[in-house]
């Protein structure tokens, strides 16, 4: 490797450094910078309170401090910026410390930094185009060759032996959390209350449908409580629930001939917001057409969970045919700005067949993906267990997904959940109109 | 004449006397059958003729006819 190639692929810097201070300790912080490494001449960002801090000011102290950020630039000498970096790997009040980078204006004629001269001419400026182009060609074919490695690692990976496909992929396998302490409502077709796999979990009930039980005689309400919450260590494997220990609303708005309506649906949405449900997950709905206009009813009643701390996941719904070139948009409710609409992906990370498709946002749209093709888990007794598919099986993955955020972010209202999943989901080669932001991952 | 079963949401500002409002939709001819407090939400029925009168009840924010769901037969592979 060539000096040139070096200047390429290493950042640029100023000479500067970044400190990140505690929060809670900025003062502290300062402090420490002084007494330690020697740091002085502090200038804080607070003292220019309604006057911006200006190139002069940041040019002409050794330590500019912006309190409310809690970050320190940093003048240093290289001995200085070894004893700042040794305290940050302790326990003080400095967290991290870095070199301050160049950064510049993105340009439509982009490769030549603004401001910097062009030493000599167009003919450079076309050299530079095209060692850029060549450090970019060498980047994409490394790229690619480890992609395709680690794919084929991935797949090995993904046998389910111990662990469902769909608790790999999205990382759940991996997390810390588990869903305790957060309340997870399932509507749905109720829930086998005998099922051996959930002996001694935390189960709430109550059923919306005339005449019926909570107990679930259709088998659809019991693979999706499976997904979102079933078990990771069942007597026997693969596990295959998100929040395995997340406690569990199972409210019955399908009948047991798998039929429902707005109003019970609504009801069951009431009832699970009075209960406190941080999320509640819907693998249902009404198939819908190309300009059709999302329920205002609905979107009233999601806006309003909203505010009392419920988060509303929902099916896209599974009316397309892909293979056979027909798509068709998000169903009701989950077309509704406000409800989180899932697709669903299968192994490979390709499209189900089935999975809808945003058109317009005022009809809708997918605003995640999950695995939704060959879904393991439970099913009313005495079958015990079922692999089925559906943008049904992808909802209660990210519906799991989203307590464990909860659980990770104890303070964090719904709208920061969705923001929190949307985030971090993995993005795809594939287009937002059918998985929105891309695969849901869970904290880790 | 045919019965409607209804979904109606309440304005932000009726939301605190959806009581209120529901004595007027009972009033405009609306069978209630349930009150979503939670939601600003009021569900029920009436005549299909009521319709329009029911929406007209100040503080209703929309009305809408109730949909069905039907889910695939549980033998389905696609769900």
């Amino acid at each position: 490797m060539n000096n040139s190639n070096l200047s390429t692929t290493q950042p640029e810097t100023t000479g500067r450094y970044l400190v990140l201070l505690q929060e809670d300790a900025v003062e502290a912080g300062i402090q420490v910078l002084n007494e330690s490494a020697g740091v002085r001449n502090f200038v804080k960002a607070t003292q220019f309170e309604g006057s911006d801090v200006t190139a002069d000011v940041v040019e002409g102290t050794d330590t500019l401090v912006f309190d409310s950020l809690g970050v320190a630039v940093v003048t240093a000498e290289p001995d200085q910026f070894m004893a700042m970096s040794t305290m940050a790997e302790g326990t003080s009040p400095i967290i991290a410390v870095e070199p301050e980078r160049v950064v510049y204006a993105l340009s439509d004629t982009g490769f030549n930094p603004p401001g910097q001269p062009v030493i000599s001419g167009p003919s450079n400026l076309s050299l530079e185009y095209l060692r850029g182009y060549r450090d970019a060609i060498v980047n994409l074919v490394d790229n690619l060759s480890v992609t395709s490695e680690s794919s084929e690692v991935k797949q090995a990976a993904l046998e389910e032996t111990e662990l469902t496909w769909g608790l790999q992929i999205t990382k759940a396998a991996e997390s810390p959390f588990s869903g305790r302490g957060v309340k997870v409502a399932i509507l749905d077709t109720g829930f086998d209350l005998t099922h051996p796999d959930f002996a001694g979990r935390q189960v709430t009930t109550s059923s919306f449908i005339t005449n019926e039980e909570v107990q679930d005689k259709q088998g659809h309400g019991t693979h999706c409580i499976g997904t979102a919450c079933g078990p990771r260590t069942p007597l026997s494997p693969p596990g295959y629930g998100v929040a395995y220990n997340a406690e569990i609303y199972a409210g019955k708005v399908l009948s047991n001939r798998g039929s429902g309506s707005d109003g019970g649906i609504l009801a069951g949405i009431q009832w699970a917001v009075a209960n406190g449900c941080q999320v509640i997950s819907m693998s249902l709905g009404a198939r819908t057409f190309p300009g059709q206009r999302y329920s205002r009813v609905f979107e009233a009643a999601a806006k309003r969970a909203l505010r009392r701390g419920s988060l509303i996941i929902a099916a896209a719904g599974n009316e397309s045919r892909r293979d056979m070139g027909r798509f068709n948009p998000v169903g009701h409710p989950a077309n509704c700005p406000s409800i989180m609409a899932v697709g669903a992906l299968d192994i490979g990370l390709k499209l189900g067949f089935f999975s809808n498709r945003g058109f317009d946002w005022r009809g809708g749209q997918v605003d995640i993906a999950g695995p939704g093709v060959n879904i393991f888990s439970s099913w009313p007794m005495p079958t015990r267990y079922n692999t089925i598919s559906g943008t049904s099986m992808a909802t209660p993955h990210v519906s799991g997904i989203a307590a464990l955020y909860a659980e990770a972010n104890p303070y964090a209202g719904p709208e920061v959940l969705w923001s929190l999943i949307t985030q971090n989901s993995r993005r795809l080669m594939l287009p937002s109109v059918d998985v929105g932001s891309g695969l849901a991952q869970a904290p880790c | 004449m045919s019965r409607i079963n209804l979904s109606v949401s309440v304005d932000d500002d009726h939301i605190n006397r959806i009581s209120e409002v529901v004595q007027n939709l009972k009033k405009a001819g609306m069978k209630v059958e349930n009150l979503l407090d939670q939601l600003g939400i009021v569900t029920g029925w009436c005549e299909s003729e009521k319709v329009a009168k029911v929406s007209q009840v100040e503080g209703v924010l929309d009305v809408e006819s109730e949909r069905t769901v039907q889910l695939a037969p549980p033998t389905s592979y696609i769900q």
